[in-house]
């Protein structure tokens, strides 16, 4: 029941979807919460799941962290009154491009073995991070029917 | 199309239409369709912005202002560099025409890049989100909200030790990160919202506070140089030859001296108070890293009690200042440049708090007749499941939201159908079924048919005109729901046959 990326999406019908909201606890940085939801109880192992998040946490934490490079980055951007950003990709872009490497890497090895997606959290406007749970066409009837109707959700209510 | 109230057996004869013009429908479509070019994501962009460039620049609806200001600071230092410039290099040091160049210079830099730059705006939620955010924030209330428009809703968060409340933004559908706002002027969620500038015609949010701060604060320079310079020129060339003989010499060598020196003054003397003040206001508030909005609630004054503070600051004005100037710069989140992709769900017009789900397919031209036979197959393997479970669940999760039709599978149907199968006489076929197509959504536990995998009707784009009707008002009650899914399936099967 090994699915590729690709196979995925033309041999199983998508499911339902899971949002993993974002963790404000620390001011605005991009943080996600590492809450495991209960819909992914029977897909995958906690301990995996909570791994990506914290390393998804990490790259962002990486990307916004405030340094040396940083402050080298924004002074020698205002002294040519941003005129370089035209010609250089910042180092958040830099970190967004490993990030989704990584996540396509995730999705290749783990999720999509298990009969799941993980969107790129840049696609949905850094609120979330998706998770798309597929039901294999074949196995009709043995739905899990991730979401159920009292699910408390992946988000804190 | 059916009268109001259509039940189940009026949808069967409209079912049969699609498979019949299963590829070709969708290609009819009211609206214009590009057939070759895709679309960029900036041309349905829901918010109220201006584009151009092909999407490289996004500015406020409003810019008559923005012209003016540029008009303002290009006469003037035209003049400057024109009349008063060739006398002071002269006469005092050509440093002064090189520095004011360099003022100019950044001056009008950052002027452009905060105008033209998207200031953080937050995209709005797609469908599914919207629809697991209504779920939650329902199982927390408990009971179905009354009324058309639910109660405000806000989620607490605790951030460095102060109790920051989210607010849910009608518009968006989302929960609002801390500090962002939503312009009613531009229609959008700005994070770390500061305030509309009507002067650079855009929103100053995180992404452009830096250049707008930078550009106030040149401009200061420059408007004070450029004052300064002017009085000088004044002054000297009256030391030189009598004031008033100035004046009347000018006419031949230095044509309407007077009429120059004055302007430039009076622009300068004004501009100088506005500008430095705003610069001296801004240089406080990236001291205590506060935005503007934040300012004017005084949400973290201390009058509000002693127990409140900011709890986003730094502590030291010095790393205040360097994260908000020096700080890494994030990226634009909403992709303008972006191509729609088919399986993309974009969303509709600004939907002014009304509770609709404006998405739609992505009007992408690719409407294979493969993939519509697929898809519809696809969609009757998908809608015969739900038939084999029971489904109370459903009546929980839709009926309290109001203003929403309840025809999950009925939904999934009329893809590719200009006109909506429910009783929905008041709707264009456009917007009706802009309505439909995402409303699946939220059919619980089975997405049996999600955008990805729709055939798209590229007519069904609402092309950001704004959609204001009533009609998601229909609710469905739990006997009808059974009948619908039964017949549903029925219409499906006469689809497979095809």
């Amino acid at each position: 029941q090994v699915h590729s990326l690709q196979e995925l999406r033309r041999s199983a019908s998508l499911a339902t979807k899971v949002f993993v909201q974002r963790d404000y606890s620390d001011g605005t940085t991009c943080q996600f919460q590492t809450k495991f939801p209960p819909e992914l109880e029977s897909r995958i192992e906690r301990q995996l799941f909570e791994e990506t998040v914290k390393t998804l946490n990490s790259f962002y934490a990486e990307a916004e962290k405030i340094g040396g490079s940083s402050y080298l980055e924004g002074c020698l951007a205002c002294a040519t009154a941003y005129f370089i950003f035209l010609c250089m990709e910042t180092h958040y872009e830099k970190v967004l491009k490993k990030i989704s490497k990584y996540i396509q890497e995730q999705n290749e090895k783990i999720y999509a073995p298990r009969g799941l997606l993980l969107t790129d959290p840049l696609e949905r406007g850094m609120r979330v991070i998706e998770i798309s749970i597929y039901e294999d066409r074949c196995s009709s009837g043995s739905s899990s029917s991730g979401s159920s109707s009292s699910s408390s959700g992946g988000g804190a209510g | 199309m059916t009268p109001g109230g259509g039940s189940g057996p009026m949808k069967d004869c409209e079912y049969s239409q699609i498979s019949t013009h299963s590829s070709s429908s969708p290609m009819e479509s009211p609206h214009k369709k590009k057939k070759s070019a895709p679309r960029r994501k900036w041309e349905v962009f829901p918010g109220r912005n201006k584009f151009f460039c092909d999407g490289r620049i996004m500015m406020a609806r409003q810019t008559g202002v923005f012209y003016l200001t540029l008009v303002l600071i290009l006469v003037t230092s035209g003049l400057f560099f024109a009349f008063d410039c060739p006398y002071l290099s002269e006469k005092i040091t050509p440093a002064i025409p090189a520095i004011g160049g360099i003022l100019f210079f950044f001056v009008m830099g950052t002027l452009l890049r905060t105008s033209f730059s998207d200031p953080g705006v937050l995209p709005r939620a797609t469908p599914d989100e919207a629809a697991d955010l209504e779920r939650q924030i329902d199982i927390a209330n408990g009971s179905s909200s009354g009324g058309y428009r639910p109660p405000p809703r806000t989620k607490e968060v605790i951030i460095n030790g102060q109790t920051v409340k989210l607010k849910y933004c009608f518009t968006c559908k989302i929960f609002r990160p801390p500090r962002a706002s939503h312009c009613s002027l531009c229609d959008n969620c700005v994070e770390r919202f500061d305030h509309h500038c009507p002067w650079v015609g855009n929103c100053v949010g995180k992404r452009n506070y830096r250049f707008f701060y930078m550009f106030i604060l040149s401009l200061s320079f420059l408007t004070v140089f450029i004052f300064a310079f002017v009085i000088t020129h004044v002054i000297l060339r009256s030391q030189q030859t009598g004031f008033l003989n100035a004046l009347k010499d000018s006419p031949a060598r230095y044509p309407f001296t007077e009429t120059n020196c004055r302007s430039q003054a009076v622009v300068c003397f004004f501009s100088v108070w506005s500008i430095v003040g705003l610069s001296g206001f801004h240089t406080y508030l990236i001291s205590s890293n506060q935005t503007t909005n934040e300012d004017i609630k005084g949400s973290w004054s201390n009058k509000r009690g002693k127990e409140n503070y900011n709890p986003y600051s730094y502590g030291n004005i010095f790393t205040n200042c360097c994260a908000a100037l020096c700080g890494p710069l994030s990226p634009s989140l909403i992709d303008r440049r972006g191509f729609i992709q088919p399986d993309t769900p974009q969303l509709a017009g600004p939907s002014n708090g009304i509770t609709m789900y404006g998405a739609t397919q992505s009007q992408s031209n690719m409407c294979d007749q493969d993939q519509c036979i697929q898809s519809t197959k696809f969609v009757l393997q998908a809608a015969a499941t739900p038939l084999l479970q029971s489904e109370p669940s459903i009546t929980s999760e839709e009926l309290p939201l109001p203003g929403k039709t309840i025809s999950g599978p009925c939904a999934t149907l009329t893809l590719g159908q200009p006109t909506p199968p429910s009783s929905m006489p008041n709707l264009t076929s456009d917007t009706g079924l802009t309505d439909m197509i995402p409303l699946k959504e939220e059919h619980e536990g089975h997405q049996f048919l999600t955008p990805e995998e729709a055939p798209s009707p590229p007519g069904m784009l609402p092309s950001g005109s704004p959609i204001t009707h009533s009609h998601t008002m229909h609710v469905l009650s739990l006997a009808s729901q059974d009948s619908l899914h039964e017949d549903s399936v029925r219409g499906l099967v006469k689809l497979s046959s095809v």
